[in-house]
C-alpha cells in the first residue's frame, strides 16, 4: 500500500498546525514586545518621564545633563571610533583572508583553528589580551630583562600599555581578535553556497589573478550573505561593555561603560541622564549605520568603476600586502590566544616576580577555590546554558517544520532584533519592566533574557542544514505508512542529530558569554562564570581572575567536544553514514 | 477515526512534554537558589579574594549552626547596591526585596539611612554579641562618619588607611603629603591611587584634603554648610602638581586597592596604599608581594573609621540576616577576621568585655611581617562629614575624568 507523499490535511492536521502556529507567535509575542518596550522604557525618561521618580514633564533635560558630563564627548567618540574601525578592519580582513590562503594548506586549517575561538566568551579574550601585553604583561617578561635591559615594567607614561590606552587600539585589537574569526567561519560557509571554484577559474580564464578574480567575483556574492552577520558585528562592537571594561583605561571608557555606571549611580535622578544616554547609543548605531552604507556604496563604486576599467591589481607593490594582509588577519586571535596561556599560567602561579617569564613557585591554592566559592557559579551557568539552548533548539525546530509563508519570514526576520539594537539601549527598560512585574532576580526571567539573545545564533547555525535536508528521506519513510511525527522523531532527527548538537554548543557558548543581560536579569542575585570574571577583572589580583579565565575557556569547550563526538557516536549507528 | 485521535493526543503529550521537560530541573534550580528565608543575600564589595574566603567560611558555618546560607553578591561599588534598593522603594516593593544584608559605612550610610531604606528597629542593639562591645571606650561604633548610627547598623570592623612601600625600591618613604608629591615628581609614573568613587580612592583624597587643610575642624561640618572651595583648594593644587607623573600619565588608574597591590608587586609602582593595616602582611604571606614590601602612616596620622553590616527595610529574610550580622560579631567571627593569616581586619569587641580564653585567643594573634603595631598605628585622623564625599568625588571627575 503506498501512500502519497503529498496530502491534503484533515482537519487534525489543521489543530496540529494551528498549535505550532501559536506557539511561534507566543514566542514573538514574549521575545520581541518586551524589547520594544524596553526601548520605550528608555525613550520615555530620556525626555523626562518616568513618574515612579517623579518625572511627568516632557523636555531635554536629561540630554542637557547628559552632555555636560565630564568626558561624554570623549565617550561618544572613543565608542564611534572603536566600533567603527573595528567593524571595518575585521570585515575586510575576514572578506580578504580565505581568498589570500585558497589553495593554500592554510586555508583548510584555519576552520579547525578558529572554530574554538568562536566559542571563547568576549571577556575572556579580553583578559588575554590583558595578561599579555600590560606593562608587567607576559610578553615583556618573557623578553626582559635579556633584550630590553628592563628589571622593572617600563613606564610608558599617557599611552598606559598596548591594552588599557586612552585610543581605545586594546579594545580593537580585542574586538577584531574576536570578530575575524567569527565572520570568516560564516565566509567559510557561505564558500559552500557560492559557485568558488568555477568562478574563480573563469576569472583565471580571463586573464585576471587570484586575488583580481577573488575581489571582482567573490567578494560581492560573498557581501550579501554577510550583511546580516557584519551589522551584528557593528552594533555589538559600538555598545560592548565587558571587553571595554577590561580594555579600555578607567578615565576613557566608550559610552556604553558610562552609561552602565550613570544606571548604578546612588542618585536615582541620573537614571533619567543614563535613559538619554541610551537613547544616544541607539542613534549613534544608526549613525554609524549609515557611515558604513556611504562607505559599502563608495566601495563598490570603486569596485565596478575598476572591474570596468579591467584593473588587474598586478602591481608589484601590491605583492608586499600579502603576507602583511594574513599576519594583521590572524595576529589579534594569536595574541588573545598566547594571553589565555598567560591566564593560565597566573592561575597556577604562587609567586611571580617581574621579570620572571615563568611563575618562581607553582600551586594549585587557587584552582582549589573553585571548590568551595566557584562550585555554584559553575552550576548556574551549566544549568542556565543547558535550558537556554535546548528551549531555542525546541522553538527552532517547530518554526522549520512550519509551511514557509511571508508572515513567517517577517516573523523570522524580527528575531534578530535583539542584535540589531545595542543592548544598553533596551535592557534598563526591560528591567524596570521585570521590577514592575516583580520578576527581576529570577530564574525566569534570566532564561528569557538569554534566549533573546540565543535564539538569533541557535536560528543562524541550525536554520541552514535543517532546510537543506532532502526531503525524500522523510517520503520514503511516509511510503511505508510512517505518521508525521514519527517521520519526525525516527527520520528527520536523528539524521539532524550532527547540526542540533553544533547548535545546541552554539547556543550554550552565546549564553555562557551574556554580561549585560545576565546582570540585568539577575538584578545581581544570580551570578555566572562571566559575572564573576568581570568582576574579577575590574579589581582583583591575577591569580583568581586566571581561574575564572581557564573556566571560562574549558565550560563551552568542553560542551562543543561533547556534543560534536555524541553526534559521531550516534551517526556510527547509521550504515549509511559509514 | 478513534486510532488517529488516540494518535494526534499522544503527539500533544509527547511535544508538551518536551516544551515542560525543563521545568522540573528550572524548579529545582529555584528552590536550590532563590529568595527563601534561609539565605540570605549579602551585598559586598567583593574585590578582595581573602575577604571572599572569609565570607565563605561564615557562610559555612551559619549553614552548620542555623541552617542559613550567605549568598555573596560581589559588588564593585556598594552604590550599586544602594541604588538598587533606592528604586525598589521608589516602585513600591515594600517586601521581598533584592538585599537582605549590605556592607556599608559613611556615605551609603548615610544615604540609606536619609531615604528611610534601613530597617528602623534598633536591631543592632539587641544582638546577643553587642554585649563584648564597648561603645564608650569607642564611640565610632554608634556614629558612622559623625552620623549616630541608631542601632541602624552593626558594626564589623575597623580600618585605618596604611601606605606601604618597596624597601628594594625606596630608602626613606615619604610620611606626609607634601613629601609623598616631591617623591612622586622625582618618580615619573610609580605612584597612583585608585579611582574615586572607589572607597580607597576616595579616603586617599579625603587623607590629602585633610592633611593640607590649615584647619581640619572645617571638615566635620556639613559641606553646604562651610566654604568647600576654599577648604579643597589646596587639595586640587596637590592633585593638579602630580597628575602628570601618575602612573599611566594619570590617563588609566587602577580600580580598587586589590589592582593598586597587583602593580606594587609586578613593580609597576613603588607606593601603595589600603584601608587594612593587615593586606601587605597577608599578600606577603600568600606570595602575592615580595618580602620587601613594609607599610607606614603619614606623621600626622591618617584616617580611620569602622564599617558595619545593615540590613534593608523590605530584605527578604530579615531575621536570618540579623543571625548573620550576630555571627559576624560574635567573638569567634572576630578572632579569624583579626588574623592577618586569613584577612587582618581589626576587631571592634572590647578585650576587658570577653572571656580570658578569648583574650588570650586575640592576644596571640600573629601580626604579620609588614603590619604595623598597634603604637605604631595610633595617630589617626577622624573621618570628615560624609556629605563631603559627593562634593570631592563630583570635582574630582570633573578635573580628571575629562582630560
Amino acid at each position: 500500500m503506498m501512500r502519497p507523499a503529498k496530502t491534503t490535511y484533515p482537519p487534525k492536521f489543521f489543530v496540529f498546525r494551528m498549535m505550532r502556529f501559536l506557539v511561534i507567535a507566543l514566542a514573538l509575542m514574549v521575545l520581541i514586545m518586551p524589547v520594544l518596550l524596553g526601548v520605550l522604557g528608555a525613550l520615555l525618561p530620556a525626555f523626562g518621564y518616568l513618574p515612579p521618580l517623579g518625572g511627568y514633564g516632557f523636555g531635554l533635560q536629561p540630554f542637557i545633563d547628559l552632555f555636560n558630563l565630564p568626558g561624554i564627548n570623549r565617550a561618544i567618540s572613543l565608542s564611534l571610533v572603536t566600533g567603527v574601525m573595528a567593524t571595518v578592519i575585521s570585515t575586510l580582513l575576514a572578506l580578504l583572508l580565505p581568498g589570500l590562503l585558497y589553495g593554500s594548506r592554510l586555508f583548510g586549517m584555519m576552520r579547525q583553528y578558529l572554530a574554538p575561538m568562536l566559542s571563547l566568551p568576549h571577556v575572556t579574550v579580553a583578559v588575554g589580551l590583558l595578561f599579555l601585553l600590560q606593562p608587567s604583561g607576559w610578553l615583556i617578561r618573557l623578553i626582559s630583562p635579556l633584550l630590553t635591559g628592563w628589571e622593572r615594567p617600563p613606564v610608558f607614561g599617557p599611552m598606559g600599555g598596548i591594552v588599557q590606552d586612552p585610543y581605545g587600539i586594546g579594545l580593537m585589537i580585542g574586538l577584531i581578535a574576536k570578530e575575524v574569526p567569527f565572520l570568516v567561519l560564516l565566509v567559510l560557509a557561505a564558500l559552500s553556497q557560492i559557485n568558488t571554484r568555477p568562478l574563480l577559474t573563469l576569472g583565471r580564464s580571463l586573464g585576471y589573478g587570484l586575488m583580481a578574480s577573488w575581489i571582482y567575483l567573490i567578494v560581492p556574492a560573498l557581501w550579501i550573505r554577510l550583511r546580516l552577520p557584519i551589522v551584528i558585528v557593528l552594533v555589538f562592537s559600538l555598545s560592548v561593555v565587558d571587553m571595554a571594561l577590561v580594555l579600555t583605561p578607567s578615565t576613557a571608557s566608550p559610552l556604553a561603560v558610562r552609561l552602565l555606571w550613570l544606571y548604578q549611580d546612588a542618585d536615582l535622578a541620573m537614571r533619567f541622564v543614563a535613559s538619554a544616554a541610551a537613547v544616544v547609543q541607539i542613534a549613534l548605531v544608526a549613525f554609524a549605520f549609515l557611515l558604513g552604507w556611504l562607505l559599502v556604496k563608495t566601495l563598490s563604486a570603486v569596485g565596478r568603476s575598476l572591474a570596468f576599467t579591467g584593473h588587474r591589481f598586478t602591481h608589484p607593490s601590491l605583492f608586499i600586502f600579502k603576507p602583511v594582509l594574513v599576519v594583521m588577519a590572524l595576529l589579534p586571535t594569536a595574541l588573545a590566544a598566547l594571553g589565555l596561556v598567560a591566564a593560565g599560567l597566573w592561575s597556577v602561579s604562587g609567586r611571580w616576580r617581574f621579570p620572571s617569564a615563568w611563575p618562581d613557585v607553582f600551586t594549585l591554592r587557587h584552582w582549589a577555590g573553585v571548590f568551595s566559592g566557584l562550585d555554584d557559579v559553575l552550576l548556574t551557568t551549566f544549568y542556565l546554558g543547558a535550558t537556554v539552548s535546548a528551549l531555542a533548539i525546541i522553538m527552532v525546530i517547530l518554526w522549520l517544520s512550519q509551511k514557509p509563508s511571508k508572515t513567517l519570514t517577517m516573523a523570522e526576520n524580527s528575531i534578530y532584533l535583539p542584535l540589531l539594537l545595542p543592548q544598553a539601549g533596551f535592557l534598563f527598560g526591560v528591567q524596570i519592566m521585570l521590577l514592575w512585574f516583580g520578576l527581576d532576580g529570577t530564574w525566569l526571567a534570566l532564561i528569557w533574557a538569554h534566549l533573546l539573545f540565543v535564539l538569533p545564533y541557535v536560528w543562524l547555525s541550525l536554520a541552514p542544514s535543517w532546510r537543506s535536508f532532502n526531503p525524500q528521506w522523510t517520503m520514503l519513510a511516509a511510503s511505508l505508512g510512517s505518521s508525521p511525527f514519527n517521520r519526525f522523531l525516527r527520520v528527520r532527527l536523528p539524521i539532524m542529530t550532527l547540526p542540533v548538537l553544533t547548535s545546541f554548543a552554539v547556543g550554550f557558548s552565546v549564553s555562557a558569554a551574556l554580561y549585560l543581560p545576565t546582570v540585568f536579569a539577575s538584578n545581581g542575585r544570580i551570578t555566572t562564570l562571566t559575572v564573576e570574571a568581570v568582576t574579577l577583572a575590574d579589581g582583583s589580583s591575577r591569580s583568581p581572575l586566571g581561574v575564572a579565565t581557564g573556566l571560562q575557556m574549558m565550560l563551552p569547550l568542553v560542551i562543543f567536544i561533547l556534543a560534536t563526538s555524541l553526534a559521531r557516536v550516534r551517526y556510527k549507528q547509521f550504515s549509511y553514514f559509514k | 477515526m478513534k486510532f488517529t485521535l488516540s494518535k494526534l493526543t499522544r503527539k500533544m503529550g509527547v511535544m508538551t512534554a518536551v516544551l515542560f521537560s525543563t521545568v522540573p530541573l528550572m524548579t529545582t534550580i529555584q528552590h536550590a537558589h532563590a529568595s527563601d528565608e534561609k539565605t540570605v543575600y549579602f551585598n559586598a564589595w567583593g574585590g578582595s579574594p581573602v575577604i571572599n574566603d572569609y565570607i565563605i567560611w561564615a557562610s559555612e558555618r551559619l549553614e552548620d549552626d542555623h541552617g542559613i546560607s550567605i549568598n555573596h553578591v560581589k559588588l564593585t561599588d556598594t552604590a550599586t547596591a544602594v541604588s538598587r534598593i533606592l528604586a525598589e522603594k521608589t516602585v513600591g516593593r515594600n517586601e521581598g526585596g533584592s538585599v537582605d544584608l549590605i556592607w556599608v559605612n559613611g556615605e551609603n550610610f548615610a544615604t540609606m539611612k536619609d531615604n528611610g531604606l534601613l530597617r528602623n528597629d534598633a536591631w543592632a542593639f539587641d544582638l546577643t554579641s553587642w554585649q563584648y562591645t564597648d561603645a564608650e571606650a569607642l564611640p565610632a561604633l554608634v556614629t558612622d562618619f559623625g552620623v549616630p548610627t541608631d542601632g541602624l547598623e552593626s558594626p564589623w570592623g575597623r580600618a585605618q588607611l596604611v601606605f606601604a612601600y618597596d624597601t628594594s625600591a625606596i630608602n626613606q618613604p615619604p610620611r606626609s603629603a607634601a613629601a609623598l608629591k616631591a617623591w612622586v615628581m622625582n618618580n615619573p609614573g610609580r605612584f597612583s591611587y585608585p579611582l574615586p568613587p572607589d572607597f580607597t580612592g576616595t579616603s586617599f583624597l579625603k587623607q590629602i584634603a585633610l592633611e593640607l587643610a590649615v584647619d581640619k575642624s572645617i571638615f566635620a561640618q556639613p559641606v553646604d554648610t562651610v566654604d568647600a572651595n576654599f577648604a579643597l583648594a589646596p587639595l586640587w593644587d596637590w592633585l593638579d602638581a602630580v597628575y602628570p607623573h601618575l602612573w599611566q600619565g594619570g590617563r588609566n588608574f587602577p580600580k580598587n586597592y586589590t589592582n593598586l597591590a597587583q602593580l606594587l608587586g609586578d613593580g609597576e609602582i613603588n607606593i601603595a596604599m589600603a584601608f587594612n593595616p593587615a593586606k601587605f602582611s597577608n599578600d606577603i604571606k600568600t606570595g602575592a608581594l615580595p618580602d620587601t614590601i613594609r607599610t607606614y602612616i603619614h606623621d600626622s596620622g591618617t584616617l580611620a573609621n569602622v564599617h558595619y553590616l545593615a540590613i534593608p527595610f523590605n530584605a527578604s529574610a530579615p531575621e536570618a540576616a540579623k543571625k548573620v550580622a550576630d555571627f559576624m560579631l560574635s567573638p569567634e567571627a572576630q578572632l579569624r577576621k583579626a588574623n592577618s593569616d586569613i584577612w587582618g581586619d581589626p576587631t571592634v569587641l572590647s578585650m576587658a568585655k570577653l572571656s580570658a580564653k578569648d583574650q588570650a585567643a586575640f592576644a596571640a594573634l600573629p601580626r604579620g611581617i609588614a603590619t604595623l603595631s598597634e603604637a605604631e598605628l595610633g595617630k589617626s585622623l577622624p573621618e570628615p562629614h560624609p556629605s563631603w564625599v559627593a562634593v570631592i568625588e563630583a570635582e574630582w571627575a570633573k578635573r580628571y575624568l575629562s582630560q
